[in-house]
């Protein structure tokens, strides 16, 4: 017989004599340090988001360029500007502010649509065998990145980008990432970078949108929790929530190079609580990053808006935003394609003093709300006429900045059908569609 | 008239009729046990909790090779399952998920402790041949050494699949690495293993491990 087979075949019952496994003495003491532990609402817990972006891909703030370098360029974009004209070429949308309409492309029984807001018309873009799931468009409109799965239940998956009427597929990952937890382009539609497990842990990744040049970057120890996204105009920089411990436990605000290095801490909380939420973002100029983090009490969530040293990349000012008084959960801001107003979420449930079990505090929960607010304060908020349940939605400007899209997720953690808000008067209403894929929304030149 | 006087012959009836309604409870009905830790009852939880915290500090231990640090891993598993136990979408996976946690535990604190990659020596920790292997490794030292020669990550894979008893396949899944890339540490891990214990049974045959016993 062979020697591995009679290793094998005895090594459960040597790991069971060695480990001896019996109840452990600090059991007790255990469960009454769960009992005093507060559960967490469900939206507040990452793994209730599928970690796909807010797909109001924001333009790009030119950065100021040498004198031939600009004669240069202005003599290519005339160039092509008559090719344009002459040639019926496709016009991109502008680098900065809102843009135009164009279409909204999602997922439906592993295949690709893409859904015309005005007309309805529903087109299949990506159809097969495969699972594709949860696809985003390219800043300038062009492109579209998906995952692909073989196996609905299977954890692996791979990222393809397409044209975005569905051609021109190709496969960005070189092998099938675990889990993949976040991804999305640079700005200039040339990268993309992605969050999967790797190794057990998860891991920020990045690419070319031809296949090369993938690499998984080192964080030094630092877990990615949330979604790591390009700087606006700086597509060599990347922003992500940290965190020491796998769960989220001592989480910061990073920045990272593309390649992995140089990372840097923007903002560093209080170890051994989780007290920053997955879901920073940056401003559509690059300039600023909005982001929830807890109260001094660690049950209270705020908005925060940090304002970038923009040579220094140090933070210049951060100050809570669109709170309203009573208010014990406000998170998961959304940037307005202009970058004066963010879609939050609020909950106004009550905070009560658990003195009797240990001193801890826990929120009511409730149905949280939708507001919008502006980000100087000048201008009154807006509440959407939409009660969300414990989990809350996937929120997402149109490019044009006058509806909200938004993907409400129920208690069971299934997506229902897609809502459209007006940011101006609060209505809510069901998207004209049928569609409950994530939201996103093709940008198009005016 | 039925009663709980074991000399009372009504009684003996409704005496087991009671021990069997007790068994048939004790068959705990694990769903709704979930489903209720997820609504705050803690004491729900607390039984689940018992139901497996032996074998997963047990696991810790073996993975981690250090009491304090396993409790630190147990501890924190059960923390967190408890804290986010609303997050769970499939209550019938509680046992997997919060045995993903702990063992995700235990390879935090490793991998703070930078307890890195040994390359596993060859060189046998004791020189005894003996034709039966059993009795080789019948010397839990012996075990125990070998395990600590692996890669924290590695002896997770060996102890989630041999103690623990997961199909490979979740193990992958649970560690987010490819199938064939547990399947190949952990026949590597099995190789290291057995040449540092009794290197004279070691074939010179590679055999490739398939889904093993548990598969």
């Amino acid at each position: 017989m062979m020697p591995t087979e009679r290793f094998e075949r005895h090594l459960p019952g040597l790991l069971e004599a060695l480990a001896e496994p019996r109840t452990p003495g600090y059991f007790d003491d255990l469960m009454r340090q769960t009992a005093g532990t507060s559960q967490r609402a469900a939206w507040t817990i990452r793994e209730r988001w599928l970690p796909m972006l807010d797909i109001a891909r924001q333009p790009v703030l030119l950065r100021p360029m040498p004198w031939r370098a600009a004669i240069g360029l202005a003599l290519m974009l005339l160039l092509i500007a008559s090719a344009v004209f002459y040639g019926g070429t496709h016009r991109l949308p502008p680098l900065f502010g809102p843009a135009r309409n164009g279409v909204v492309v999602h997922s439906d029984g592993g295949d690709l649509y893409t859904t015309d807001p005005v007309s309805h018309v529903v087109t299949p873009i990506v159809t097969g065998p495969d699972v594709d799931l949860d696809p985003i468009f390219s800043p300038d409109g062009t492109r579209l990145l998906f995952e692909r799965k073989t196996d609905a239940d299977s954890d692996q998956g791979w990222l393809y980008t397409a044209n975005a009427d569905g051609s021109g597929l190709v496969r960005v990952s070189p092998e099938s990432q675990a889990h993949l937890a976040w991804y999305e382009f640079s700005s200039d539609g040339r990268w993309v970078v992605s969050t999967s497990i790797v190794d057990g842990f998860p891991q920020i990744s990045t690419v070319r949108t031809d296949g090369s040049d993938f690499r998984t970057l080192d964080t030094s120890g630092v877990f990615p929790w949330g979604h790591p996204s390009f700087r606006p105009g700086d597509d060599a920089t990347l922003l992500f929530v940290g965190a020491q411990g796998v769960g989220g436990s001592y989480p910061g605000l990073y920045l990272i190079d593309r390649d992995g290095s140089h990372l840097r801490t923007l903002l560093k909380v209080n170890a051994g609580a989780d007290n920053l939420l997955p879901d920073a973002v940056w401003s559509p100029d690059g300039t600023r990053i909005a982001f929830t983090q807890a109260e001094r009490n660690q049950i209270e969530f705020r908005v925060h808006v940090m304002t970038l040293d923009a040579g220094a990349d140090r933070p210049i000012e951060d100050r809570i935003v669109g709170h309203e008084m009573g208010a014990w959960f406000e998170g998961w801001p959304v940037w307005s394609p202009d970058g004066t107003r963010l879609v939050i979420q609020r909950d106004t449930g009550e905070i009560r003093d658990r003195a009797q079990q240990g001193a801890n505090l826990e929120p009511s929960v409730h149905p949280s709300t939708a507001v919008i607010v502006s980000v100087d304060g000048t201008a009154p908020e807006v509440p959407i006429a939409y009660t969300m349940g414990p989990s809350g939605a996937i929120m997402s400007w149109s490019p044009d900045g006058r509806s909200v899209l938004v993907t409400p997720i129920d208690d069971s953690d299934a997506r229902l059908q897609q809502l459209l808000w007006d940011p101006v008067t609060g209505a809510s209403s069901i998207a004209p569609w049928a569609a409950n894929s994530l939201p996103a929304w093709q940008r198009l030149a005016p | 008239m039925v009663g709980n006087d074991s000399r009372d012959a009504c009684a003996i009836p409704s005496e087991r009729d009671h021990i069997g309604r007790i068994e048939q409870e004790a068959v705990v009905d694990q769903r709704d046990l979930v489903e209720r830790a997820r609504r705050g009852d803690h004491d729900a939880f607390a039984v689940l909790a018992g139901a497996s915290v032996a074998r997963l500090d047990a696991a810790a231990r073996l993975i981690l090779r250090d009491p304090e640090l396993a409790h630190d891993a147990v501890q924190d598993g059960f923390i967190r399952a408890w804290r986010d136990l609303p997050a769970l979408r499939d209550p019938d996976r509680f046992d997997a998920w919060l045995r993903r946690l702990v063992v995700n535990a235990c390879l935090d604190i490793a991998r703070r402790r930078r307890h890195r990659a040994i390359e596993v020596e060859l060189t046998p920790i004791h020189g005894t041949a003996s034709p039966d292997l059993a009795s080789a490794v019948a010397d839990r030292d012996q075990l125990d050494e070998a395990l600590r020669r692996l890669d924290p990550e590695w002896r997770a894979i060996v102890v989630m699949h041999y103690f623990l008893g997961v199909p490979l396949p979740e193990v992958a899944s649970s560690l987010g690495i490819p199938l064939g890339t547990a399947k190949s540490r952990l026949h590597r891990s099995l190789g290291a293993m057995r040449a540092a214990i009794a290197p004279d049974e070691v074939s010179t045959t590679s055999s490739v491990v398939t889904g093993g016993q548990f598969a």
